[in-house]
């Protein structure tokens, strides 16, 4: 299962998101960009598409736009692998920062996307 | 070796003028621009003709509008530069004309801001990055972000993170070229709609149109040119820095913020204590509070106590956003930081009226802008 724009996919069962890692210093981001590594400026063949985890902690979620239409909460997390990203939570339990967290590839309006919650959720 | 402003040639701001910030209207952009310029020039008792470089902030209007405004003033021929910088593109403008000055360039330098509210192109978006959220991080949703985390950590509450709000809305409502003129209670400033997580509609800056300009000059223009020195005010740090990487949680506008000002108090010796008043990117109310802790203006968590109970209120130990910041004298981006420089020039000549922070000597501006980039300028009354 992939969504169009293969930003994520599900590996051997699991979801993930497809990042990049650096070859040369190991620093890992998401989402991909294959320009140059922020952190220390290696490029070239030295930068290799990766599978991240949907396994993180919750660093912070905000609720967008209460009480219209178009609400959604939005999370920043971190993954096992050290990537930050920005993601949308799903969860319907409460949630707190500094909770673990995990991603689910999901059908959202007829499109996949992929939506986090909590453990056990 | 290099060098900072401060062991470079003098500079000081000798002239200001704003055009009040306000909603959208029909009224060019050249208006704006030409409106703040004459007041400058007026301020400082000089002319056009004696400006010799010239520098416009602006981050919304497009390819090489400076030229198309200042012909109106007469053609001089000076050389001139767009500088945009997102929101800091007013203090980098002002940091260019510093330069100038400093480096011994030239002996008069203008710089000014103008901007109208319309849809930016973001050059950052470009990469052909693919996220999984969409263009659902807006900056009101970074700064929800950072002000839950905040509030979780540090147990402050809705009301803490309103009373930035409700003071610069007090300030704003005393300052003639604020958008927003009008003082606002705790009631008011809590009451829906939400924007972002804590951030209430009047926690958030409102985006309008406006200008500002400021003239800079070296110690011998001020003779030359017969300007009052009882009015000159004196620029003590010019610092730029942009992101670095950080490690993973870390708060990067208040870790940038915090390298900035503090290579700033570096260059001029002024320490925290010795600032009397300050302008910073209040586009959002929990920046005040994460902006000020990163100032070293007081203790980590102690903030939105300290703002709440009226530290930082004009007449407080020190003034935070006395023009009303962003929340409440508005944000029109280009002019923004440029015209935090005319407010702090206020303050120290002893001009801000109501405004006025009893016995202002130093004073400090601070933009942040998307990018990421901090600028930092520290003045001080001559």
């Amino acid at each position: 299962m992939t969504n169009a724009n293969e930003s994520f996919r599900l590996e051997n069962g699991y979801p993930v998101i497809i990042g990049t890692t650096c070859a040369s210093c190991d620093f890992a981001w998401f989402p991909p960009v294959e320009f140059g590594c922020e952190r220390c400026g290696s490029y070239g063949k030295s930068l290799i598409e990766s599978s991240f985890l949907l396994k993180g902690t919750l660093l912070s979620f905000a609720d967008i736009m209460p009480g219209t239409d178009t609400s959604f909460l939005l999370s920043t997390i971190e993954l096992e692998n050290g990537a930050t990203i920005r993601a949308i939570l799903g969860c319907t339990t409460e949630m707190a920062i500094g909770d673990l967290t995990h991603g689910r590839i999901e059908t959202i309006e007829d499109k996949p996307a992929i939506r986090f919650y909590g453990i056990g959720e | 070796m290099a060098k900072s402003i401060k062991e470079m040639r003098p500079v000081y701001v000798v002239g200001i003028g704003l055009d009040r910030y306000q909603r959208i209207s029909e009224r060019p952009y050249v208006e704006l621009g030409l409106a703040a310029i004459r007041s400058a020039l007026t301020d400082a008792g000089i002319s056009w003709p004696d400006v010799e470089s010239f520098y416009l902030g602006t981050a919304l209007l497009g390819m090489a509008p400076g030229r198309a405004m200042i012909k109106h003033l007469g053609a001089t021929g000076i050389p001139i530069a767009q500088v945009e910088n997102a929101s800091a593109s007013g203090s980098t403008s002002f940091r260019q004309a510093c330069i100038d000055v400093a480096c011994g360039l030239v002996d008069v330098s203008m710089a000014a801001g103008v901007d109208k509210p319309g849809p930016p192109l973001k050059a950052a978006n470009a990469g052909r990055s693919r996220d999984i959220v969409g263009k659902r991080t807006a900056p009101v949703a970074h700064f929800a972000l950072l002000a839950n985390r905040y509030m979780a950590q540090s147990g402050i509450t809705s009301e803490h993170l309103a009373s930035v709000a409700v003071k610069n809305h007090r300030n704003g409502a005393l300052n003639p070229f604020a958008q927003r003129q009008k003082e606002r209670s705790m009631a008011d400033v809590l009451e829906p709609p939400f924007m972002a997580g804590p951030l209430t509609r009047l926690q958030c800056c409102p985006v309008g149109e406006g200008a500002a300009a400021v003239v800079v000059c070296s110690e011998e223009a001020v003779e030359r040119l017969n300007i009052d020195s009882n009015r000159l005010v004196k620029v003590m740090a010019s610092v730029s820095a942009s992101e670095q990487l950080y490690p993973p949680g870390t708060d990067i506008d208040s870790a940038l913020t915090r390298s900035t000002v503090f290579k700033a108090y570096d260059q001029s010796g002024i320490s925290p204590d010795d600032v009397d008043v300050v302008e910073l990117h209040d586009a959002f109310s929990i920046e005040e509070i994460l902006y000020a802790e990163a100032m070293g203006l007081c203790g980590e968590g102690e903030a939105a106590e300290l703002i709440a109970t009226g530290a930082f209120d004009i007449g407080g130990r020190c003034a935070l956003s006395p023009s009303g910041g962003l929340l409440a004298m508005g944000h029109p981006i280009g002019p923004t930081g440029t015209g935090q420089i005319v407010e702090i020039t206020r303050q120290l000549r002893g001009e801000a009226s109501l405004r006025q922070q009893p016995n202002a000597k130093v004073g400090l501006a601070h933009m942040v802008g998307i990018g990421a980039v901090c600028l930092v300028h520290l003045l001080q009354k001559v």
